[in-house]
């Protein structure tokens, strides 16, 4: 890696320094600040369970799937050479709810916990070969969309059907859950079941610098570079399917962070997919937890879900995006 | 080291490209492959660079079936040049160059002192040292070329294969791509360039292989490949082979009927 | 189609002049309340058609009483099929099946939702009215009161605090038959006290911040492995309930304004009466 600064004058070292910091920063901020207000409240120990198993489950988780949606994004775009790539926009995410749900009313997460991060992951995994298989690493944007588009439909409709087959009276409430994502009480247990399978994707997708790098070329060039292909595609889904599949089993399908992180770094990392990595982990880590800590201090004037925001920050500069693509694709 | 085909049989989806070509490329010599559109050079070039698997028969680098090789010792050995000039991500041009020197540098390894002498060195004999900082979409047609092709030329190959590499660039930087090519074969390199204009390719090449119809048509010195029956049957042209001040021109004359 | 037709023309020459007749012999009933108010207070025989929830030991209070008995899915069609000459519908009934009905001259009554205790007493009497029980609804009423008389504690400055705590962190609001048998049986609501979310529920963090005297669980929790009851698992909740009393009171006997919410201010009054005597 070139240690020359890049155009905006920011070394690449001096970028990922500065947002391990706003990381730390946020997720300290995400601990200080409750529902209950700044700070702590609560008399005897009601103020350590609070801290211990409300808020910081819900800090952790809200860094551990931030950082996997903003890196899946990453990799995702680098992969498939497509700027519009992301988990939510692709199907992965639906995907791994579908999984998520099915383990939760087949009864399997009961017998067996890791049935839930598990399902989760077998579902994005599902959802991805399925994109991919469809749009490939030759389809232009607008395949990758449609193909998107497709996936996440039947998704949809699958966790729709599951919901409604299993007479579940909360059927539409947890539609809500699974479409629009939720950090809301979340405990402990969801934090051990999650974090394992988290990490262990962040690590896969973050050994893709190299290959993502190289693919720049395009995928001969990259061969002769000494890049298996067959290998990266590989760890691609894997990463991607431990890593927001695990995500999206415990909060809900979140869209959009994926997206816009990469692409708002992406600039100030001179363009280089190894670099955007690491950069786009901790930036969707600093994301999802400032919007998490918004909407506690929003809430009793909004009863916004975490995907709610993110779509609202996010669909726009999507619009945008297309308008964009387009214009550059226009004869 | 070596390069060469030995009965290659392709064929891409369905149809049969290469039928039984051979070809050798030696050390020290500029191999020129010529052959019209579609006759098999693009592909030819992806079996020599193991990108492609034949139905039949082999490529050999060095003597080894290229198959065998493993992969970080062959992209130390052989560097290829795609006709495409893909740079997807809008890259600095000294990032471009440096994509070269990834078979020299294992994960997480920054730039060594070698790299860097690489990538200098790159971008001087292609002329795009002062391009450096420079975002690769801001740049010309065949300024982007150069740029590639200082790419590889970074990987410090002993085998160079270029598809079209010349396509789109003025006439100085045709000559002056050329003149390097040609220093690095003489250095000891194998360099294997597929191309289409015969006047390039007789001036600078030792060793022209005409390619028509999936199979080696020709193959030896330019005076003996580009004669005007080899060009008849392959072009399906009439045209003047001949020296203007010590430099061969090949001057395509007509289509025949 | 043919049944339905005749099942139509039917009804228009019989629905005006049901009213007229001796009591309602064919009864469908589309709401669960209904439902429950129609079982008790009419013998098997003169109910055609009652809602599936009415034998669902999860939401019916009479659940036992409910099993046997036809279901009808509620739209126009099913429930014409029955040739009923009286329908009781909720206050939330689909609104086109209602008007639709009325247009085909049916008897429908609406049964109003029972927000308080008089409500419960209203509704028992619309019931009793339409299907011609008026006097065993007035002692279905008197039955009622006496229990609640029983029960009856005179509203203290001290009451202790109690919240209902349900499922997505949804509570007892004012306003809510909740709120009113919480107070019936002397506590105050404290779910007043906190911040609550536009969707009326309260963040785990300010319950376990300040938590009332009282946690009283509507034990849906474990029949339903949802995500939204995630919070009826989580150990904070687990904790609270360690600390402080808690109470299971199955939601059937206050889904609906039935008498049978007296069942649980009854055991929410004793759980009172073990704070109390707890304080002491």
């Amino acid at each position: 890696m070139t240690t020359a600064p890049m155009r905006t004058g920011v070394t690449p070292l001096l970028l990922v320094g500065g947002l391990a910091v706003a990381a730390l920063a946020a997720f300290a901020a995400s601990l200080a600040i409750g529902s209950s207000g700044f700070g702590l409240s609560g008399a005897g120990d009601a103020a350590g369970l609070i801290f211990w198993e409300i808020r910081v489950p819900r800090a952790v988780l809200g860094a551990l799937v931030g950082a996997a949606l903003g890196l899946s994004g990453a990799a995702l775009q680098g992969y498939l050479r497509n700027p519009l790539a992301e988990p939510g926009l692709v199907g992965i995410s639906g995907g791994a709810a579908l999984g998520a749900v099915l383990a939760i009313h087949l009864g399997l997460s009961q017998a067996f916990a890791l049935a839930l991060p598990l399902g989760g992951l077998i579902g994005a995994a599902i959802a991805m070969l399925a994109v991919v298989a469809l749009a490939g690493a030759h389809g232009g944007p607008v395949t990758l969309i449609l193909a998107g588009l497709a996936v996440s439909g039947i998704a949809t409709a699958l966790t729709w059907l599951a919901l409604n087959l299993s007479r579940n009276p909360f059927a539409s409430v947890e539609i809500v859950f699974w479409l629009m994502g939720s950090l809301a009480d979340r405990s402990l247990t969801q934090v051990w079941l999650a974090a394992p399978p988290i990490l262990a994707g962040l690590a896969v997708l973050l050994f893709l610098g190299r290959a993502l790098d190289a693919l720049t070329l395009g995928e001969d060039a990259a061969r002769s570079l000494g890049i298996d292909v067959a290998r990266t595609r590989l760890a691609l889904v894997a990463g991607t399917a431990l890593a927001v599949g695990a995500a999206t089993s415990v909060t809900g399908a979140i869209g959009f962070v994926g997206l816009l992180v990469p692409h708002v770094l992406r600039p100030f990392v001179g363009h280089r997919p190894s670099l955007l990595l690491p950069a786009s982990a901790l930036a969707g880590a600093i994301f999802l937890l400032v919007a998490d800590i918004g909407l506690r201090l929003a809430s009793p004037w909004t009863d916004l879900r975490i995907g709610v925001l993110t779509a609202l920050i996010g669909a726009p500069f999507f619009v945008w995006l297309v308008l964009k693509t387009r214009a550059e694709l226009a004869p | 080291m070596r390069i060469e085909a030995r009965g290659l049989r392709v064929s891409l989806k369905g149809r049969e490209v290469l039928r039984g070509l051979d070809l050798a490329a030696e050390p020290g010599r500029l191999t020129a492959i010529i052959g019209r559109n579609g006759a098999g050079k693009t592909t030819l070039i992806k079996v020599l660079a193991g990108l492609v698997a034949p139905r039949a028969g082999a490529a050999l680098l060095d003597g080894a079936d290229i198959g065998t090789w493993q992969r970080e010792p062959l992209a130390r050995a052989l560097a290829y040049l795609p006709q495409e000039r893909l740079v997807h991500w809008a890259l600095t041009v000294r990032a471009v160059v440096a994509l070269g020197r990834l078979p020299y540098r294992p994960f997480g390894a920054g730039e060594s002192e070698a790299d860097r002498a690489a990538i200098d060195a790159a971008l001087a004999a292609m002329d795009a040292a002062h391009l450096a900082d420079r975002p690769v979409p801001e740049l010309s047609g065949g300024e982007r070329a150069r740029v590639l092709v200082a790419r590889a030329l970074a990987q410090e190959p002993r085998v160079l294969l270029a598809d079209e590499p010349a396509a789109g660039l003025d006439p100085a930087h045709q000559l002056t791509l050329f003149h390097h090519l040609a220093a690095l074969a003489a250095a000891g390199r194998t360099v294997v360039v597929a191309l289409h204009d015969l006047s390039l390719a007789a001036r600078f090449c030792h060793t022209i292989a005409l390619v028509h119809e999936g199979r080696t048509l020709a193959a030896g010195a330019p005076p003996e490949v580009l004669s005007a029956e080899h060009l008849a049957s392959a072009y399906g042209i009439t045209a003047r082979y001949q020296s203007i001040e010590g430099v061969p021109v090949v001057l395509p004359l007509d289509v025949l009927p | 189609m043919a049944a339905a037709l005749g099942a139509c023309s039917w009804l228009l020459a019989h629905g005006a002049t049901a009213q007229a007749d001796a009591k309602p012999a064919r009864i469908v009933s589309l709401d669960l309340c209904a439902d429950q108010l129609l079982i008790e207070l009419v013998e098997r025989g003169r109910i055609a058609a009652v809602t599936h929830l009415a034998a669902d030991p999860e939401v019916s209070a009479i659940w036992e009483k409910g099993k046997g008995i036809p279901i009808t899915r509620g739209n126009a069609e099913d429930v014409l099929r029955y040739k009923p000459d009286l329908i009781l519908a909720g206050p939330f009934g689909v609104a086109q099946t209602v008007s639709l009905l009325r247009r085909l001259q049916a008897n429908v009554v609406v049964v109003p939702l029972a927000s308080d205790l008089e409500g419960v007493r209203t509704a028992v009497r619309i019931v009793a009215t339409a299907v011609g029980e008026k006097a065993r609804g007035e002692a279905m009423i008197d039955a009622f009161d006496r229990r609640l008389a029983s029960i009856a504690v005179a509203a203290q400055a001290s009451a202790p605090s109690a919240v209902v705590y349900q499922v997505g962190g949804a509570v007892s609001v004012a306003g809510n038959l909740a709120d009113v048998v919480l107070a019936a049986a002397g506590f105050r609501n404290k779910a007043a006290e906190y911040r609550l979310t536009r969707g009326g529920q309260v963040p785990l963090e300010l319950l376990a911040a300040s938590p009332p005297d009282l946690i009283v669980l509507t034990s849906m929790a474990d029949e339903y492995r949802t995500v939204v009851g995630d919070n009826l698992r989580h150990p904070v909740l687990g904790r609270l309930r360690q600390q402080r009393a808690s109470i299971d009171v199955p939601w059937r006997l206050w889904q609906c304004g039935t008498p049978h919410i007296a069942a649980a201010i009854a055991r929410l009054a004793e759980a009172r009466a073990g704070i109390e005597a707890q304080r002491r």
